[in-house]
């Protein structure tokens, strides 16, 4: 029962890392919470299910679908609503992205229905068991994809030039761009690979709950911001861990405890956070002004 | 005036009251996202002195708040030393334990939520409610605590090298600032005559931010104005149908591009109120 | 009379030792002067006193009372005022809401107070407070600009508001942190004169500064740090003399 529960809270966890990464990237170099990449998430699950319903196409293919259409999202709502923001005035794009996250949840009620949808069994599953535990190849397949996207990210972030581009703007903007870096452009990079992420954990999730919901995007939010708290603002790796960390504790307590006070969990640990470190397990790398 | 158009001006006058709540916090430069949860807070206890205990509707409104105001001074401790997104999200914490508190209550109705409280919110009161709070804070600008906010708002170490008594003043903003949602809360809990936990969300608490800031947050006229107008445009705009919200939504990120600081900021203020004294004066003379 | 006594005072953060066992004392109605080249923890040594840093060691008492573990505001009622290197002035606030923020320790107003009050009257306290203002402006030269919003004076005259919003705290000592930073001569003799003003109204003056000739021409008493230590505390003939002093400051 408890690896059982391991293994699944594992799954669970590595797709919260992914949304979590996204928040943490945007948060890192913008100083932004983006309140709408919960919906990115879910209208990245939408996505990779309508590809699937249209195409009759593998999983794999609706992944990377979503993955295209989410981060092709993401691009639009940093263009059209976060870029002309002023940002001397802090509050204004915070502001701006519970704007487009009401829209974006709204679209996605409209298009897809209020009701929960389900991912049709498209994946050959094949059962496989370690003495009491049961893993199927199903559970494989999105902690194998969860963990290869996360590995990718941190190759781009840390051995590429864009990487480092997006990791000196992060630590300062200004001397970012008088050092020739194009800001602007890292900055729609960062919204492009979140949303990215974030709309394949759309499918993903899907895949673990075997549904998805126009209202998974607004449930999303308060995790990711824990999971940002705890791993440290700004900082990926702390994203990563802290994700598959909140995902146990998610299963575990639901196996061990009463459901409802399952979210209770995450706020209660923000709050120990908040008072004990808050920079997080991992530090971050923002100074306070 | 028919029902539907008194529950808007209801809701309008109690979001007002909410918006309000949230604005003093914000003018001493403490972003707070638990005003929802302050209001869960004198919206059941309110009601279950209504109910359950037969005490009159106004000393319970009042008790619901002061239970509110006290949960806010305590929010407020580890908040003095906290700032930016760190209290943001802690607030926001805060606000969602309450929500998970009142989820498991059962006394108070656990997940069924709670109802049979008496239709005791009017028009009358809560407008009454929101002239005191318009009085309180017109005279709060231009005086010594609202001078004190002002400043710790714009530099804090400054104004606490200046001797305002940061500890204080921001406890003093938390406090009362709940206080009034505990009373929005109550208001609420009296009109709509049922109340349940997943209605004090964090979404609530947002929409309360969203008020503030889309009125302006300089000035508490913004709140109001914010609050009216993002109360009205759904409604308004209800032919639209299922593109209503998606409207709401848009008119907010247009306005924050095109006017970041939101509708009202102080300079915009001041020049009303300097062309309406010059008009009342000029009258006068004539 | 000592005023404020600084003893053993250290100061280190993570490891780097900003401050090395500085001991000062400041008589009551002396223009006491601090020098020092840059980094040798002046700056440092006024964010204690004043209570924004608290020190690793040490003690420093006012009037006979320590004060090394108050917070700023407790400090500022006590009668330390001061100003900042880098100005601090409340940019929304006009000029005379900035000065009036200084009287909020010597006043007592609060939220409920202020709401029952007559309509259309001003408290009693408000009147004074507004009164004081005026006077404070009008001793360094702004009364004309009352009303402006703070952050359209130009740099001088910000300056002078900083000096009147810490005199608004009716300090018995004020902490000038490099008043006369990017001025030019006129302006710093403008500056050494309304030092010497404020001296004249019973404000004791602890004063940070890097220009030479204004520190020798008004301090009674200089104290020289160098790498966060005190390498020497005397009359300006005295120090102007001091070999230490010269070795710190020409490098040999």
């Amino acid at each position: 029962m408890f690896f059982q529960q391991l293994i699944n809270g594992l799954m669970l966890g590595a797709t919260y890392a992914l949304v979590a990464i996204g928040y943490t990237l945007i948060f890192g170099i913008l100083n932004l919470l983006h309140f709408a990449h919960g919906e990115v998430f879910m209208l990245g699950a939408f996505i990779g299910l309508q590809l699937v319903l249209w195409t009759n196409c593998s999983i794999a293919v609706a992944l990377v679908g979503a993955m295209i259409g989410a981060g092709l999202l993401g691009l639009m709502i940093e263009r059209v609503s976060f870029r002309h923001v002023d940002k001397r005035y802090h509050l204004a794009p915070l502001i701006s992205t519970i704007g487009v996250s009401i829209i974006l949840q709204e679209f996605g009620v409209t298009i897809f229905g209020g009701d929960q949808l389900s991912f049709p069994e498209t994946i050959q599953v094949v059962v496989y068991r370690f003495g009491s535990i049961q893993v199927t190849s199903l559970h494989l397949w999105i902690l194998g994809t969860a963990l290869a996207l996360m590995t990718v990210i941190h190759l781009v972030i840390h051995r590429t030039k864009i990487g480092i581009a997006m990791r000196v703007t992060a630590e300062n903007a200004t001397t970012a761009s008088l050092m020739g870096i194009n800001t602007d452009g890292v900055v729609s990079i960062t919204f492009l690979i979140s949303s990215a992420l974030a709309g394949a954990a759309g499918v993903l999730i899907g895949l673990v709950y075997h549904a998805i919901s126009p209202f998974m995007g607004t449930a999303m939010v308060l995790k990711g911001f824990t999971i940002m708290l705890l791993g440290g603002l700004g900082n990926v790796k702390g994203a990563m861990v802290g994700g598959i960390l909140l995902g146990m504790v998610e299963v575990f307590s639901v196996g061990y405890l009463a459901s409802s006070y399952k979210d209770g969990f995450s706020f209660g640990i923000m709050i120990l956070i908040l008072i004990a470190r808050p920079t997080g397990l991992f530090g971050t790398r923002l100074h306070e002004e | 005036m028919s029902g539907y158009t008194e529950s808007i001006f209801i809701f309008m006058g109690i979001n007002i009251i909410m918006a309000l709540s949230l604005y003093l916090p914000c003018s001493a430069g403490q972003i707070s996202l638990a005003q929802a949860g302050f209001m869960a807070i004198g919206a059941y206890t309110s009601s279950l002195l209504t109910r359950d205990y037969g005490v009159p509707f106004y000393p319970a409104l009042v008790l619901g708040g002061l239970l509110a105001a006290m949960t806010g001074v305590l929010v407020g401790f580890p908040a003095i030393r906290i700032k930016g997104i760190y209290l943001l999200l802690l607030t926001l914490a805060f606000g969602e334990m309450v929500r998970v508190f009142f989820l498991n209550f059962t006394p108070a109705g656990g997940a069924s939520g709670m109802g049979g409280m008496e239709l005791k919110t009017n028009l009358v009161n809560v407008y009454a409610i929101v002239g005191v709070l318009i009085l309180f804070f017109s005279r709060l600008r231009g005086s010594r605590m609202g001078r004190a906010l002002e400043s710790m708002s714009d530099d804090e170490v400054a104004a606490e090298a200046t001797g305002v008594n940061i500890v204080r003043a921001k406890l003093v903003a938390f406090g009362v600032g709940a206080f009034m949602a505990g009373l929005g809360g109550g208001l609420y809990a009296h009109y709509a005559l049922y109340i349940d936990s997943s209605k004090f969300g964090f979404l609530l608490a947002v929409e309360f931010f969203v008020f503030v800031v889309f009125g302006g947050i300089e000035v508490f006229w913004g709140a109001i104005v914010g609050s009216v107008l993002l109360t009205i445009i759904p409604e308004a705009v209800r032919f639209l149908k299922d593109f209503r919200m998606i409207f709401f939504g848009m008119t907010i990120v247009i306005l924050m591009i095109v006017r970041p600081q939101g509708l009202l900021d102080k300079q915009l203020v001041d020049g009303i109120a300097r062309h309406a004294r010059r008009l009342y004066i000029f009258r006068g003379v004539s | 009379m000592t005023l404020l006594a600084i003893e053993n005072l250290v100061k280190s953060f993570n490891g780097f030792v900003a401050l090395n066992n500085v001991s000062l004392h400041v008589s009551q109605g002396a223009i006491h002067g601090v020098i020092g080249p840059n980094g040798a923890g002046k700056t440092t040594l006024i964010n204690i006193i004043s209570g924004i840093l608290k020190p690793s060691k040490g003690r420093i008492s006012f009037n006979g009372q320590p004060i090394e573990r108050l917070r700023p505001d407790k400090i500022v009622s006590f009668g330390i005022g001061r100003t900042f290197q880098n100005i601090r002035l409340f940019n929304a606030l006009s000029v005379i809401e900035n000065v009036m923020v200084g009287q909020h320790c010597r006043t007592t107003a609060g939220l409920v107070r202020n709401f029952f009050r007559r309509p259309f009257k001003l408290l009693e306290e408000e009147n004074r407070i507004q009164h004081k203002a005026k006077e404070l402006l009008n001793f360094v030269g702004l009364s004309d600009r009352e009303q402006e919003p703070a952050r359209s004076l130009p740099y001088g005259s910000q300056r002078r508001l900083e000096i009147a919003r810490a005199l608004a705290t009716e300090p018995s000592l004020i902490l000038l942190d490099e008043p006369c930073a990017g001025m030019d001569i006129k302006e710093t003799t403008e500056m050494a004169q309304l030092a010497l003003k404020i001296r004249e109204r019973g404000v004791t003056i602890l004063l940070i500064e890097h220009d030479m000739n204004l520190v020798m021409g008004i301090s009674d008493r200089i104290t020289v740090l160098n790498f966060g230590q005190n390498i020497a505390d005397g009359r300006p003939d005295e120090i102007r003399s001091s070999p230490a002093v010269i070795e710190a400051y020409l490098g040999f």
